[in-house]
């Protein structure tokens, strides 16, 4: 009997206990019903707009600056000069139902002067369902150096339905223009040129080639618009162009421009002589040339038209100067109209040099002569009667060395008489014989003058004799 | 004693033992009742699109004890999507009294109680969900969803 009961119960205990077991998990058993497929999501700007990367690409390259979507565009300009403007950077098209006004913004980025639709030239486009217009964008005139920052694209009326767009800008400087080489004298090559409109920058480096391949001369930038490069060869020909410097960048190239070195002074003239000079020998300064002097100067064989003349009349520290055109080989040249005025009277060098077109001066061929604008003073006479001899007298004094002339103007005209005064300044000069007639005297009139040798022409002496015999 | 008997000693422990332990055998038929959820309608509670901060959206979903003992009722959701989104979501639950049953974000409702349900006792809920207006504009574009799951356990 015992044994009988032990198994009933012993199922009991274990369908018991069996029963806990389902008690504790009927504890976490739930009945459920779920609700599911509830979704949010948020607006986005591709509801709006899409965006395609334009044509334009970063200067000098030709990599699109703008990648991506409207969700992930980027901008990457690259190295640019500053107010360049930049068009069909990228497109934006309206992609709804209804017109749009899409919005631009830079921010932080100061190298990017503006950003613009191009159908409306400002920073914001009313787009029709489905119109698009293109960006541009114009980098800043001031602000150089790498510069990032966003550009914004937007939806108008909403401060949140806009995507920023990762940009960035290498502001460079705006190439420097106008540039212009010179040859100077000893190989010398001077350039200049017109400065960048860009503000701010640190100046402009120069490069130079001879051949192939550009080389920088200049360690710090060129403060100045202007660059002497002496490290040349005469006779090698030389390409230069600038670039401007600001913000650790440089500008694109400028202009090319080029001079060929010339350290060769031209050939010195063969002679230099007057060629309007007065009194003897044609070779003073007088009072009548002295304000208009010409000077003869003959050029050599290897003369070239490029070349200039240049005379100089000096006495100590004063000189006139005046340069003419040179000519081609073998000839001479006059140089016309010095005004001596201002040199006294005395020994004048004439001076000649020819100057190549760089600047390079022969060495001076060079004559003197003599500046005499002195006139002689009124010769002293007097009129001795031959007394029908072959011929009447006067003597007198003069200027030494002078031509001493005489004119007789009454009873009849004759001569002119002339002789050279002596060293000591007598003369004498056998004159037309007069024959009086007693006790009638005929009135015979002389007008004596002395020339000194540069050819100066002294007052006249009027000598009146009343001839009798 | 015969048998019969025997066996029928046992077998009766036995019953009695499954009928006093087990809530579902009692559900199904016993005197205790069960406890059973029911919504009333079908359908997601709201399905937005293009939301903007300070935008909202609700919808009401009711709920019933269909069984016929009392249970104890609790609201969670399973999130799926950005977690971004569904944090900065602003979800609130409140019943038809009044009561707030949950405000906070809609990652963030992981088991609401609701109070215990008499059978047929069914009460409408209110989901509102909103993107503040403080919302940060890296939200834009995600997506988020999420599934409400009202349980019930007998009480």
């Amino acid at each position: 009997m015992t044994r009988r009961l032990v198994l009933p119960v012993l199922v009991a205990v274990l369908v018991f206990v069996a029963g806990g077991s389902t008690r504790m998990s009927s504890a976490a058993f739930t009945a459920t019903t779920s609700v599911p497929g509830n979704t949010i999501t948020a607006d986005r700007l591709s509801n709006y707009f899409l965006v395609t990367p334009g044509s334009a690409v970063k200067p000098g390259t030709s990599t699109p600056i703008a990648s991506g979507d409207v969700d992930t565009l980027t901008l990457d300009f690259g190295t640019a000069p500053s107010t360049l403007t930049f068009t069909n950077v990228f497109t934006v098209q309206n992609v709804t139902g209804q017109s749009q006004t899409a919005t631009l913004t830079s921010l932080g980025i100061t190298q990017i002067a503006s950003v613009f639709f191009a159908s409306s030239g400002s920073s914001s486009a009313a787009l029709a369902p489905g119109a698009s217009t293109t960006v541009s964008a114009t980098s800043s005139t001031t602000a150089l150096g790498l510069g990032t920052g966003t550009v914004r694209l937007g939806v108008s009326g909403s401060t949140w339905l806009y995507r920023n767009y990762a940009t960035a800008l290498a502001a460079a400087p705006q190439a420097p223009t106008s540039p212009a080489a010179a040859a100077r004298p000893a190989g010398q090559i001077d350039l200049a040129w017109s400065p960048s409109t860009t503000l701010g920058i640190s100046g402009y480096d120069v490069y130079r080639a001879s051949g192939a391949g550009y080389t920088k001369l200049n360690v710090a930038p060129v403060a100045g618009t202007t660059y002497s490069d002496s490290a040349t060869t005469g006779g090698t020909a030389y390409t230069y162009h600038l670039r401007a410097v600001g913000g650790g960048l440089e500008s694109l190239d400028s202009a090319t421009v080029g001079a060929t070195a010339d350290a060769v002074a031209p050939t010195l003239p063969t002679t230099v002589s007057l060629a309007n000079g007065g009194g003897q020998g044609s070779a003073y300064v007088n009072l009548a040339n002295r304000a208009s002097v010409s000077v003869t100067v003959t050029l050599p064989a290897s003369a070239v038209a490029s070349d200039t003349v240049t005379v100089v009349v000096s006495q100590g520290a004063g000189s006139v100067t005046a340069t003419v055109p040179g000519r081609v080989g073998a000839g001479v040249v006059t140089v016309s109209g010095l005004d001596t005025t201002t040199l006294g009277d005395g020994a004048v060098t004439l001076s000649a040099t020819t100057a190549d077109a760089a600047g390079n001066n022969s060495a001076a061929r060079t004559a003197t002569v003599t500046k005499d604008t002195a006139a002689p003073g009124a010769p002293t006479g007097t009129y001795t009667d031959s007394n029908n001899a072959i011929a009447d007298v006067i003597a007198g004094t003069a200027e030494a060395g002078a031509t001493v002339s005489a004119t007789q103007t009454l009873p009849s005209a004759s001569g002119p008489y002339a002789t050279v005064a002596a060293a000591g300044g007598t003369y004498t000069l056998n004159v037309f014989g007069t024959n009086g007639k007693p006790p009638t005297p005929i009135a015979v009139r002389y007008l004596i003058t002395a020339t000194d040798l540069a050819g100066n022409t002294g007052a006249a002496l009027t000598l009146n004799f009343s001839d009798v015999k | 004693m015969s048998c019969g008997r025997r066996i029928l000693f046992p077998v009766l422990i036995l019953a009695v033992a499954l009928v006093a332990v087990h809530p579902v055998l009692a559900a199904a038929g016993g005197s205790g009742g069960s406890v059973a959820v029911g919504r009333v309608g079908s359908g997601p509670v709201f399905d937005l699109g293009n939301l903007a901060p300070g935008d909202s959206a609700s919808g009401s979903v009711r709920i019933a004890n269909s069984g016929s003992a009392p249970g104890t009722f609790v609201l969670s959701a399973a999130v799926n999507g950005d977690a971004k989104l569904a944090s900065s979501l602003v979800l609130t639950v409140a019943d038809d009294t009044g009561r707030i049953a949950y405000r906070g974000p809609l990652a963030g409702l992981a088991g609401e109680a609701l109070g215990t349900f008499a059978p047929a006792e069914a009460h409408a809920y209110k989901l509102s969900v909103a993107l503040p207006s403080t919302a940060g504009n890296e939200l834009q574009g995600l997506s988020a969803g999420a599934s409400f799951s009202w349980s019930a356990v007998s009480a």
